[in-house]
């Protein structure tokens, strides 16, 4: 172990059993009684607290069995975008100490920490600029090492609001006990594995290689690396996730109508489009979440044909999104997010350009009037019964709605 | 024709050329000798007096229906020369100003 970084390391942040983590966060007067998570069917428990734990309750058991064995059980259910909300700050607080970000899912990230060696030379001072972004109730793990899969279980076995630094000397013994099951292997390797009687990552490291590969094929190389410490898979960062803001807002009391939805959404685009990642740039994606109060999860998402910069652009489109948008209820968290955002409009020109132009821009006209008014003011003159003989049964006017 | 069914994925349809109320003094024979237009827009009504009739034509629409419209049009020309189309409800004595066409012609104004 050291605290002094090598070049070309990994670093990973992990909050284990992060839904959990949210609820707790959200509800600060639970700390120290007994309290349980359900899966997202409300039918099992999956998470318990410690004070749970000693009462007997452990994760699968049935509700029912969990109240009976502590009556005093708080049982929370996991809230999706709750946990949408708190996975996205945990990658902008890794965002901050590297450009080459990776989520792997909610509550896992890695930061490839080439060139910032200078920035961060010891562990304390990454883990100090990593954690200063992350709530500490969330109790993170920082794992660094030479190689992801190494990193990754560092950050495991780390304590929480602690980093673990692992040495590529050290690697192969650090991974010794580690479980097959965590290696990139299918379901069906790791099962094949556990018949050989080979559960520890050790173990399938003093396999030869070419017996792994002759069986798992390329993926069984890869996790024969990976369980020497040499994990040959980089950090890939896809730019959806860091050209991306995100704005959040939570109701209380819940928004109940439309037009508090609305309201609400106007506010956070402004705010989104004033965030210094997104000012003077194009949008390609709009993504909207809202979580009722009783954890029902709504979302919308909509990519952009051509990039929009254009506030006006962007809130018509969000608004056509809403407007007839079925809720499951009343909303207490409502999220927007603008991603791949792009300094270039990228737009392909229409070979009618004029024509193209002057109808996107009537649509969108008429649509905000509409939207104010409540109905279209424009109307097209359509033949009904162009042979009557009485004049007003001829022709009508119909709605022009884009 | 009039009932527009406005909602959520309907068209909603709303008729044109519609026609409008007048006050009419007729002779005995129901021909309109003067016509003051209902004031609309702005526009106070103003009685002119009818110089000629040019054309006196009547449209039974569905003659054999309970409720059917029967109409007697006359094309005139008011005083300043100034031309109108008007009708006669001959089921309620209602009269009405509208411009006419025959059926796949365009209204004149």
């Amino acid at each position: 172990m050291s605290t002094r970084l090598l070049p070309a390391s990994i670093a990973c942040l992990v909050i284990p059993s992060l839904a959990f983590q949210c609820e707790l966060m959200e509800r600060p007067r639970l700390l120290g009684t007994p309290v349980a998570l359900t899966n997202a069917a409300q039918t099992r428990i999956v998470e318990v607290t410690r004070e749970a734990q000693v009462r007997g309750v452990r994760g699968g058991m049935t509700l029912r069995d969990a109240n009976t064995l502590c009556p005093t059980l708080t049982i929370l259910t996991p809230r999706p975008a709750l946990v949408a909300q708190y996975a996205d700050n945990l990658v902008e607080a890794m965002c901050a100490i590297s450009p080459l970000v990776e989520e792997l899912e909610q509550g896992v990230v890695f930061a490839d920490l080439r060139g910032t060696e200078g920035l961060y030379p010891r562990l304390d001072d990454l883990r100090r600029a990593v954690f200063a972004g992350v709530p500490p109730r969330l109790q993170p793990q920082l794992g660094v090492a030479g190689a992801r899969f190494t990193a990754h279980a560092a950050a495991l076995r780390a304590a929480p609001r602690e980093a673990l630094h692992i040495l590529p000397t050290d690697a192969m013994t650090f991974l010794a006990t580690e479980a097959v099951a965590r290696l990139p292997l299918d379901l069906e390797a790791v099962e094949r594995l556990r018949l050989l009687g080979i559960d520890a990552c050790g173990a399938f490291a003093a396999l030869p290689r070419q017996a792994v590969e002759a069986q798992f094929g390329f993926p069984g190389g890869t996790a024969w690396l990976a369980a020497r410490g040499e994990d040959p898979r980089p950090v890939r960062p896809r730019p959806w996730e860091r050209e991306r803001v995100i704005e959040h807002v939570q109701a209380e009391p819940p928004l109940v109508s439309r037009e508090t939805v609305l309201h609400a959404i106007e506010q956070m685009l402004g705010r989104a489009l004033r965030h210094p990642k997104a000012r003077h740039r194009f949008v390609r994606l709009i993504r909207l979440r809202a979580e009722t109060e009783r954890g029902a999860l709504w979302e919308r998402e909509q990519v952009l044909r051509e990039p929009l910069g254009d506030r006006g652009r962007l809130w018509t489109l969000l608004r056509s999104l809403i407007e007839y948008a079925e809720f499951p209820g009343p909303f207490s968290l409502v999220s927007l997010e603008l991603a791949g955002l792009t300094e270039e409009s990228g737009r392909q020109h229409s070979l009618f350009v004029d024509q193209t132009r002057r109808r996107e821009q009537l649509d969108e006209m008429v649509r905000h009037l509409k939207v104010r008014f409540g109905e279209s003011p424009l109307a097209r003159v359509v033949e009904v019964e162009p042979w009557h003989r009485l004049p007003e049964h001829r022709r009508a006017l119909l709605e022009y709605d884009p | 024709m009039t009932a527009a069914n406005r909602g959520k994925g309907t068209a909603a349809l709303r008729a044109i050329g519609l026609p409008r109320t007048l006050q009419v003094e007729a002779d005995a024979d129901t021909r309109p000798v003067a016509v003051t237009r209902a004031p609309s827009r702005g526009r106070t009504g103003v009685r002119s007096q009818v110089e000629r009739v040019e054309d006196v034509w009547r449209i039974a629409e569905a003659w054999w229906r309970v409720g059917a419209q029967t109409r007697t049009y006359y094309r005139v020309t008011l005083d300043g020369g100034r031309p109108l189309t008007l009708f006669r409800d001959d089921v309620t004595g209602a009269w009405f100003e509208q411009p006419y066409s025959a059926p796949g012609v365009a209204a004149p104004r």
